[in-house]
């Protein structure tokens, strides 16, 4: 009894490793875009429908479906760019055209799914597959998986970031894009990659989380809600600080099912949230915002 | 004759819904996601009073429209200081929270099982037993109801909401209480979805939370922006419209299972293309700018 407790803390790692694919995914394509994209909902969905098409129906190697369907992702997210952000951008539409259009995007990604793919769960295999003792602690192979790629893409992305130019490119386009449009950055084109990145990060974390529970075509606004709570806790217009938000949202819902139960952890994430939004709406490594620099 | 009946209850009750929800959206210009909680607290409220305590239909009216209203302004109080994408945020955050409380709460709300034998509405001695005189007493509520929203959408409440609406900083100048304006029509909005919240309990005599979930907020939103927002037209148009889709889906021989998600794809399409082409819907005058 005593040593659950570090095995609550392990789920939660792994967990929020997870979250903080999504809430990197959502943040990247916020700071950057100012898109509050919703959608990212439906690319999550669609990640895992599609490597449960490929790898359990057509019986492809397990390689190969990871690949197209990360490469489904990247291009999906960079069609709903071009297609649907890219155009209201161009007649500068406000915020609420925005994530009600996105919205849009997500209720029919959703509903053409659940038409082909039926309402049920879907798993992509059988059983819970070879478990691995670390002392008190006792991980699936796919909790190990979630927890080298989820920390491994983080410190990727810190490394994108950093050291290459388009990672240079993000920053300033994100701390003021009409400046950076001036000295001849192609914004529309930098964003396009923006969404496929952060489609790529929501479809690693649909893979993972969906080897290890189910695939279910409900979990799509969840997935994006999470991804926005993460972000606010973390701060927002801060690249990599959904990741630390991703870390403490997933060790506290593994913290409320121990103490508690499984029922209230939605209620208690959102409740945090909101404290979140009321008391520190910069989140934890934010700064305060001027009022004419709010959004 | 009991399905035109049960159709005309839902237009009535949509139109209150979606007016309802005009005032914050349309006339406030806040885009609230969370308008299918204080639906779904008016109808558990008034449940809860009407069969666990015994409370007549009046009284269980006047205090769940009371206590929503109450509510829904102290959930504007805590989240108008928000702007644009966090305010939203702010909304899905209650919304999640009120659905879960319904949801799980099962020593008072009885959970996903839900609350059955609601009474049908009583006045003055007089019960009302049959469809047709239900549909009657909607009607007359919902004529009551949008003729009090138009009232409040004319006056000079009404009009300062469009004011801030379209130029906050010029009402502020012009020394309105912004704040205090939002939080009141998030008080009216509040309780008119709270009076369709109850005339729904006592028309389906049953109600369980997944009636008053992020979806239902979705569906209200979208009668809002698909209808238009900003007038009284608008919200009508698009509650006949999106309550009659369903049931034109039906006569074209579409399986239920099918229909239920074509119809999600048709209202997504709708929101992706009205935003695209026409963001002051079919009959609205505010077009999100």
């Amino acid at each position: 009894m005593d040593n659950s407790i570090f095995q609550h803390i392990a789920n939660g790692l792994c967990l929020g490793a997870m979250y903080a694919l999504l809430g990197l995914g959502f943040g990247f394509v916020y700071t950057t875009t100012r898109v509050f994209h919703l959608a990212q909902g439906g690319i999550y969905i669609l990640t895992g429908y599609s490597i449960w098409l490929l790898l359990v129906y057509c019986e492809m190697s397990l390689i190969f479906s990871v690949f197209l369907s990360l490469a489904i992702a990247a291009l999906v997210g960079v069609l709903i760019e071009w297609l649907i952000y890219q155009p209201l951008a161009r007649r500068s539409a406000t915020a609420p055209v925005v994530i009600i259009s996105s919205l849009g995007v997500l209720i029919v990604i959703v509903n053409i799914l659940i038409l082909c793919f039926g309402n049920q769960p879907l798993f992509l295999r059988n059983g819970i597959g070879n478990v691995f003792n670390l002392g008190s602690v006792s991980l699936s192979d796919i909790q190990i998986a979630e927890l080298i790629c989820g920390s491994g893409l983080i410190i990727a992305f810190w490394a994108f970031l950093k050291y290459t130019r388009s990672g240079q490119i993000c920053k300033a386009i994100s701390d003021d894009r009409i400046l950076a449009e001036v000295i001849g950055i192609k914004v529309s084109k930098v964003r396009l990659q923006v969404f496929a990145i952060g489609s790529i990060f929501v479809g690693i974390a649909s893979i993972l989380v969906s080897f290890d529970t189910s695939l279910d075509a409900h979990l799509a606004f969840p997935s994006v809600l999470i991804a926005a709570v993460v972000c606010v806790i973390g701060g927002m217009r801060i690249f990599l600080a959904p990741a630390v938000g991703g870390v403490i949202i997933g060790v506290l819902q593994n913290l409320i099912i121990w103490q508690t139960s499984s029922k209230w952890q939605e209620a208690i994430t959102f409740g945090l949230l909101i404290l979140f939004l009321l008391f520190r709406r910069q989140g934890l490594f934010g700064t305060k915002l001027r009022a004419e620099e709010s959004i | 004759m009991s399905y035109i009946t049960q159709l005309l209850i839902l237009i009535c009750l949509y139109a209150i819904l979606a007016q309802s929800l005009n005032l914050i959206v349309g006339y406030a210009g806040l885009l609230s996601f969370c308008h299918a909680a204080f639906f779904g607290l008016g109808a558990y409220i008034s449940a809860i009073l009407m069969i666990k305590i015994g409370v007549p239909f009046a009284f269980a009216f006047i205090i769940s429209v009371v206590a929503v209203g109450v509510l829904a302004w102290l959930v504007s109080y805590l989240s108008i200081r928000l702007s644009g994408d966090f305010f939203v945020l702010s909304t899905l955050g209650f919304q999640t929270v009120i659905y879960s409380l319904l949801y799980n709460w099962e020593e008072v709300t009885a959970g996903k099982s839900g609350l059955s034998g609601i009474p049908r509405p009583s006045i003055f001695s007089y019960s009302i037993r049959t469809q047709t005189a239900l549909l009657i007493f909607i009607i007359i509520f919902t004529i009551l109801t949008l003729g009090v929203i138009k009232w409040i959408a004319g006056s000079p409440f009404g009009r300062t909401l469009q004011a801030i609406r379209d130029d906050e900083m010029a009402a502020v100048a012009l020394g309105k209480n912004v704040n205090k304006f939002k939080r009141s029509v998030f008080l009216i909005s509040g309780g008119v979805a709270a009076v369709a919240g109850v005339l729904f309990a006592t028309f389906s005599s049953y109600i369980d939370p997944t009636s008053f979930g992020l979806s239902e907020s979705l569906f209200i939103l979208s009668i809002l922006i698909i209808g238009g927002a900003g007038n009284m037209k608008g919200p009508l148009v698009g509650a006949v419209a999106l309550v009659l889709l369903p049931e034109l889906l039906r006569f074209m021989n579409i399986q239920d299972n099918i229909a239920a998600n074509l119809r999600q794809i048709i209202y997504g399409l709708a929101l992706i293309l009205m935003m695209r082409w026409r963001p002051q819907g079919l009959a609205g005058n505010y077009a999100f700018d």
